[in-house]
């Protein structure tokens, strides 16, 4: 047997060891899922789709959500503080995650549990005020209600003394893949440190598990 | 006879020093939150103090800029977020309550005109003892500050 072969032999042993070791430590160590105040969805849950009608009047899939990873709210523009509060908190999440790689920062989703009276004019002037990206989604009530309901968002008309109506709603942010699955629940209250830690860390974590 | 006198000054001096405070109610970082355009409804937020020995109740509130000023308190019941008008608030003596975002709040309803960052607000708080307090509160922007 020539040194050469003897070298073969002992270099391709040597290559076995170690993509044993490899994958010992893949299969030994499952990826552990990050500490969040997040809700992870370890297998996302995909979302039928509805129509529903952006800022401009046009309509709008959920599935062309798809390409980025969306922070989903549900509000009413007449809701003069917690919704507001939200926004406000979801825009300066964007900025925060400004350095993150373009393909990785969030869409902002506001979508109205009140499409009587939120048409896409009213949403318009509504989240623009909030983050000139924001995404405003309106529609018919009954899409809104598909939507909702597949996601576990509850909504209420509650009458007004002085007149007209507010609405009760849930408050959880709702964070959908890229693919326009749901993927995590962030519920009240929300903060900015919050939201922006568990988003970046989500994130990162479904990037291992592809 | 000195002696009395003594225990009369100290009887009256610490008489004083318990006497009942009557300070009036002051507002911390009164504030409201600039609105979308067109908006009938905002929302202002403050820390209302009550220095006093004295249990006050805060029956109302208006506005020149607004046609009606309630009280109203963001709940969160299972995950859901209910907003309930309260029509009267306890403030017990030497306590605070806190106006805060997602919480307890001034809404103010329908204004007469368009309110944006830097512009003040006035508002007066009415207590069940007659008595009022006048806030100037400016506009904010975002979380407010």
């Amino acid at each position: 047997m020539g040194l050469q072969r003897i070298l073969m032999i002992i270099g391709l042993a040597a290559m076995a060891v170690v993509a044993g070791l490899w994958l010992q430590l893949r299969m030994s160590a499952p990826a552990v899922p990050p500490e969040t105040n997040a809700t992870l969805l370890r297998t996302a849950r995909p979302v039928g789709d509805v129509r529903l009608q952006d800022t401009l009047g046009n309509e709008l899939s959920l599935q062309q959500l798809k390409g980025r990873w969306s922070l989903v709210f549900f509000g009413f523009t007449h809701c003069p503080d917690v919704c507001p509060t939200t926004l406000a908190i979801l825009s300066q999440v964007a900025r925060r995650l400004e350095n993150l790689p373009q393909a990785q920062q969030p869409q902002l989703v506001f979508i109205t549990v009140d499409p009587e009276r939120d048409v896409p004019e009213v949403m318009k002037g509504y989240v623009e005020h909030f983050d000139k990206n924001m995404i405003g989604l309106t529609g018919e009530l009954s899409q809104v209600e598909a939507l909702a309901a597949q996601l576990g968002v509850a909504f209420q008309k509650v009458p007004l003394d002085q007149g007209g109506y507010s609405m009760d709603h849930s408050a959880a942010i709702f964070m959908l893949n890229p693919g326009a699955e749901l993927n995590a629940i962030i519920s009240a209250p929300h903060s900015v440190e919050g939201i922006a830690g568990d988003y970046r860390k989500i994130v990162e974590f479904m990037a291992e598990q592809s | 006879m000195k002696r009395v006198l003594s225990i009369f000054l100290l009887v009256l001096v610490s008489a004083a020093g318990c006497a009942k405070s009557s300070q009036p109610p002051y507002a911390e970082d009164p504030w409201v939150r600039e609105p979308p355009p067109g908006m009938s409804m905002l929302a202002g937020y403050m820390i209302l103090h009550n220095p006093s020995s004295f249990e006050l109740t805060l029956t109302g509130a208006s506005s020149p800029d607004f046609a009606a000023v309630e009280f109203h308190n963001s709940v969160m019941e299972d995950g859901v977020s209910r907003m309930r008008q309260e029509t009267s608030l306890v403030l017990g003596a030497g306590e605070a309550l806190r106006f805060v975002p997602g919480g307890r709040h001034m809404m103010l309803i329908a204004p007469g005109r368009q309110f944006s960052e830097g512009d003040k607000v006035l508002i007066e708080l009415s207590f069940s003892d007659g008595s009022e307090l006048h806030i100037t509160a400016p506009v904010r922007s975002g979380g407010g500050h």
